[in-house]
């Protein structure tokens, strides 16, 4: 396998909702240009774990995290501008969320925030990311309807071409595809092979097919007594769905509990 | 036993007849409203009778644009008397009269005016060669006597003249066992022509008989108690040249059926105090009152919104914040007017003006315009709000960008409202915005607003018929304002679209 | 979940149950064979051969549960492995059924008074039954599925290897032959020996499988 860098590291990370300790000492790395997947059964907090890399739990009140993440070695909590981190680090969410704007100007939005393009450098960065998601074909003659008149499928790939378009690093995606039907669904999942070579991308999926189709690495996460999420073992995927080291995850891949 | 399909039926026709009833009432006022704005009938009492046109030897025509299409023997007279020098008290028209009179015809005029040709001459008439005619352009107030069959330019039109009164004894108009005949409509002129009244108590009067006297014997009626003729009215008045006493013409109802509502009265600038001319100035100190009202309410109440959605913290001050905005949300209109009263008009010396009127319907619409919009925040996506963050933007940013323009309809709905109360206010602004009905020059003069003018053309004694008009345009007012405030936002949404 | 649970472990059952049924009936086969060639047995002979059908029957069935299971259950790990294995297991059972007809053929020759065929006939008949034996230990370890235990039963191969040194060594010296039939004969017991040696490769190779269900190794054993 490919020799790559350590681009997140994450250590002792813990996390309370007020006082509710939603996360517990986890310790994990994420390599560059790899996809990982987080699994587990719901409320284990994989997607909380999830927002921690972009500091979107930083949006609801009462969050507080312990631990620390690094992203290239820089401490994104401690060390990093939240705007700064975001700009680097994209989302994409389970629910297709395109603003009630044109598709140009939807792809556009975040790359306005930071710099003042000409109209001539817009298109292009515009043209680029929605042939990234692999939508240019299909809307390049109607650039200016309304994003939210596309098709789910279309819409989910708008808001990828809109993540793709401020160029990050990683792009997180929290069950990008359990609203979709199974072809949107291939669609975006081979478009996760794809983007990996030049991106780095975590995917929480429930789907337990999906993570081991489309990702190199998987994290396996439970919940305890209580109510606490941890993080049980976490490798390569064939390794995880072939022969697991812990057996609480062989017990939920083979669907012992949900 | 009603099964619930035929319940579900009967409920249904409920609805729909009541929202037919609904409809029907909302229709039944607004036709009102706009019939009465735009088709008016006085009915005022004049003494020359309703006939059909007099027979005279020479024409009379009046300027084009003026509203006099018919005119009476003694208004004529006084014309050429020269004592009408302002054609207002006749139409609605402040403009001086001029009566001009085609040398041909000055002495069949002094006859038909029973005047002496010197008086005409006297008092400022023009002679007038029918070719200099086409010299005088669209000027207003003029009558123009003619030679019949004249060939007259376009700038003039026909005017009806009528000179035929009834004169009756003076017994007729007597008071009687607390009656008393002071006029009489068509359908008793008519009667009294067909020789069917006998007695004058037949029409409400007094106990006599009622004897008709033919009009070459006019002086009889002086003489006989009860009776009465037709005449003209040039024959009464030389009858009372004569020293004939005891002659009175009884007056006649006159409804004058016209359209009320012109463009002329739309765009003509109202004078002396609304008395005359037009409305345009009370509209434009209207919209001023609006604009000026949106653009300090408007800021101000999405950005108190934008403060409760999106940064207030649960607790007890922000509810104390909510609990006040709906108090003052109930308070009446007229408390506001008071308070704009000591509060602008004299504690900041701001005086009667359109800034004091705008400050306190600022204050009455602004609990309005704070609803609304929070609703409208609130009511946005959370997801959007998710997305925007997670590409980097700041909470301004996200508010400025996809928060606001997603709840523009909503905030612009609540706007609209305020536009409506505003435009319909008036126990507010009598206090505070003053009564002037000239253009406001500034923000710190007095003015009247469009519905303030309606309660003041009432207290003033001004025709009611105005004040049909100016509901008609109040609406018509409120129905542009808000087609054009929509259509400013649909606008602006498409230009978001587009590139 | 609990259903969820109980359904799967249900199916695997099922499937587990098909492969023990196959794993058993082969090793009826071997013995019964290596009786009927021992006492001359036509009848038991024929039975065994008539049996091989169901063994086949039997792999059949293994091999469409097994896809059925992999489309229905995208089965993962322990589950997956099982599955897997099983599939290649039965192969190996076919082939062994087949190899175990073939030895009951012997039975039904008519007999010789030749000593060689006592001899050789003997050795079969032994070398038959410690396959037998060494297959009993492969499923004592896959009733279990224990992997040490199949590492030693695979360790037995040798056993069988020098079984076949040994009547190779007969047949080569078994010289000189009195009819066509005789020599033909040697051909045959020759080939026998051959199938009844591949037959330790084969329970070596379940003994693999069963080591790769337990932990998902494929070691080279021998």
């Amino acid at each position: 396998m490919k020799d790559n860098k350590i681009l997140f590291e994450v250590e002792n990370l813990n996390l309370w909702y007020g006082a509710s300790h939603a996360l517990k000492d986890v310790n994990l790395k994420i390599e560059s240009n790899s996809v990982t997947a987080f699994i587990g059964p719901s409320g284990c907090g994989k997607s909380t774990f999830l927002r921690v890399f972009n500091r979107m739990n930083d949006l609801i009140e009462g969050v507080k995290i312990e631990g620390s993440i690094k992203l290239n070695g820089v401490d994104i909590n401690k060390d990093l501008n939240p705007m700064d981190l975001r700009k680097q680090v994209g989302m994409v969410f389970q629910k297709p969320n395109p603003f009630p704007m044109s598709i140009f100007n939807n792809v556009a939005y975040g790359p306005r925030l930071y710099k003042k393009y000409s109209k001539a450098e817009m298109i292009e960065i515009v043209e680029k990311a929605l042939t990234q998601a692999a939508l240019w074909d299909e809307v390049k003659d109607r650039l200016d309807r309304n994003g939210m008149s596309l098709s789910g499928g279309q819409q989910q790939r708008l808001c990828l071409a809109r993540t793709l378009a401020v160029n990050p690093e990683v792009i997180l995606m929290d069950e990008p595809t359990s609203a979709l039907d199974p072809i949107s669904t291939a669609r975006i999942e081979s478009l996760i092979t794809t983007l990996k070579e030049s991106y780095t991308i975590i995917i929480v999926t429930h789907n337990m097919q999906q993570a081991s189709r489309v990702s190199d690495t998987t994290a396996f996460f439970l919940i305890d007594e209580n109510r606490t999420g941890f993080l049980v073992e976490y490798g390569q995927t064939n390794e995880i769905f072939f022969k697991p080291r812990d057996k609480r995850t062989e017990d939920y891949i083979s669907g012992k509990f949900g | 036993m009603i099964n619930r399909n035929t319940a579900n039926d009967i409920w249904i026709i409920v609805i729909k007849l009541l929202s037919f009833l609904t409809i029907f009432l909302l229709a039944l006022i607004l036709g009102y409203l706009i019939f009465k704005g735009l088709y008016s009938s006085k009915q005022t009492s004049r003494t020359v009778l309703n006939t059909i046109e007099s027979n005279l030897d020479f024409e009379v025509y009046s300027s084009k644009n003026s509203s006099i299409k018919e005119l009476d023997w003694f208004t004529l007279q006084k014309m050429g008397m020269g004592e009408i020098k302002n054609l207002r008290l006749l139409t609605k028209e402040n403009v001086s009269f001029e009566l001009y009179i085609e040398e041909s015809q000055i002495s069949k005029f002094a006859s038909y005016l029973n005047l002496s040709e010197a008086q005409l001459r006297s008092h400022s008439i023009k002679l007038v060669n029918p070719q200099e005619i086409t010299n005088y352009q669209k000027e207003s107030g003029k009558i123009l006597i003619t030679k019949k069959g004249e060939k007259i330019p376009n700038l003039f039109k026909k005017v009806k003249v009528s000179d035929d009164v009834l004169v009756v004894n003076n017994s007729v108009i007597q008071t009687f066992d607390n009656k008393r005949i002071t006029k009489l409509d068509e359908k008793q002129i008519e009667k009294l022509r067909n020789n069917e009244i006998s007695n004058w108590s037949q029409l409400n009067g007094p106990d006599l008989n009622a004897l008709y006297i033919p009009e070459n014997q006019i002086y009889e009626v002086g003489s006989i108690e009860g009776s009465y003729s037709f005449a003209k009215a040039i024959s009464f008045e030389k009858a009372g040249n004569l020293g004939i006493t005891n002659l009175e013409t009884l007056k006649v109802v006159h409804i004058i059926k016209g359209i009320n509502l012109t463009l002329k009265y739309i765009i003509s600038p109202a004078e002396e105090s609304g008395k005359f001319g037009g409305i345009i100035t009370i509209i434009a100190n209207t919209i001023f009152l609006v604009i000026l009202t949106i653009i300090i309410a408007g800021p101000l109440g999405i950005g108190a919104a934008i403060f409760l959605v999106e940064y207030a913290k649960k607790g007890k001050w922000t509810q104390f914040i909510r609990t006040g905005i709906d108090l003052l949300a109930g308070v009446p209109s007229i408390i506001f007017g008071l308070f704009g009263l000591i509060a602008f008009v004299n504690f900041l010396d701001f005086s009667f003006s359109l800034i004091s009127g705008s400050l306190t319907m600022s204050l009455m619409v602004l609990p309005t315009i704070i609803k609304t919009s929070e609703e409208a925040l609130k009511s946005v996506d959370k997801e959007l709000i998710s997305g925007s963050r997670a590409l980097g933007a700041t909470k301004i940013e996200t508010i400025w960008k996809v928060v606001l323009p997603s709840s523009s309809k909503g905030i612009l709905s609540g706007i609209i409202l305020s536009i409506g109360r505003t435009v319909g206010e008036t126990a507010a602004l009598i206090f505070t915005l003053g009564s002037s009905t000239d253009l406001a020059k500034n923000i710190f003069s007095s003015s009247r607003s469009l519905s303030m003018h309606i309660y003041l053309i009432i207290t003033e004694g001004l025709p009611i018929n105005d004040a049909f008009s100016s509901a008609l345009l109040l609406i018509v007012l409120v129905l542009i304002i808000n087609i054009s405030t929509r259509k400013i936002m649909e606008k602006g949404q498409k230009k978001n679209e587009r590139q | 979940m609990e259903k969820k649970t109980i359904q799967l472990d249900q199916k695997l059952n099922f499937f587990h149950e098909l492969l023990l049924q196959t794993v058993q009936r082969v090793e009826e086969s071997i013995i019964k064979a290596a009786i009927a060639v021992r006492d001359h047995d036509k009848e038991l002979a024929n039975k065994v051969i008539a049996e091989d059908y169901f063994i086949n029957q039997l792999r059949d069935m293994v091999e469409n549960d097994a896809v059925r299971l992999l489309i229905s259950e995208s089965p993962y790990g322990h589950y997956m492995r099982h599955i897997i294995a099983g599939i290649k297991m039965v192969t190996a059972l076919e082939r062994m059924g087949d190899y175990a007809s073939h030895l009951a053929r012997l039975a039904t020759h008519e007999t010789n008074n030749n000593k060689f065929d006592e001899i050789i006939i003997n050795n079969l008949v032994e070398m038959a039954m410690a396959d037998a034996a060494m297959f009993r230990g492969a499923i004592d370890a896959l009733i279990k599925e224990n992997a040490e235990d199949a590492i030693e039963v695979a360790k037995k191969d040798n056993e069988i290897d020098n079984f076949r040194l040994k009547i190779n060594d007969i047949i080569l010296n078994s010289g000189p032959f009195d009819s066509i039939e005789q020599r033909k004969k040697m051909f045959e017991y020759y080939y026998i020996t051959k199938e009844l040696e591949r037959m330790g490769d084969l329970i070596t190779t379940i003994c693999k499988w069963i080591i790769y269900i337990v932990n998902g190794d494929k070691p080279r054993l021998n």
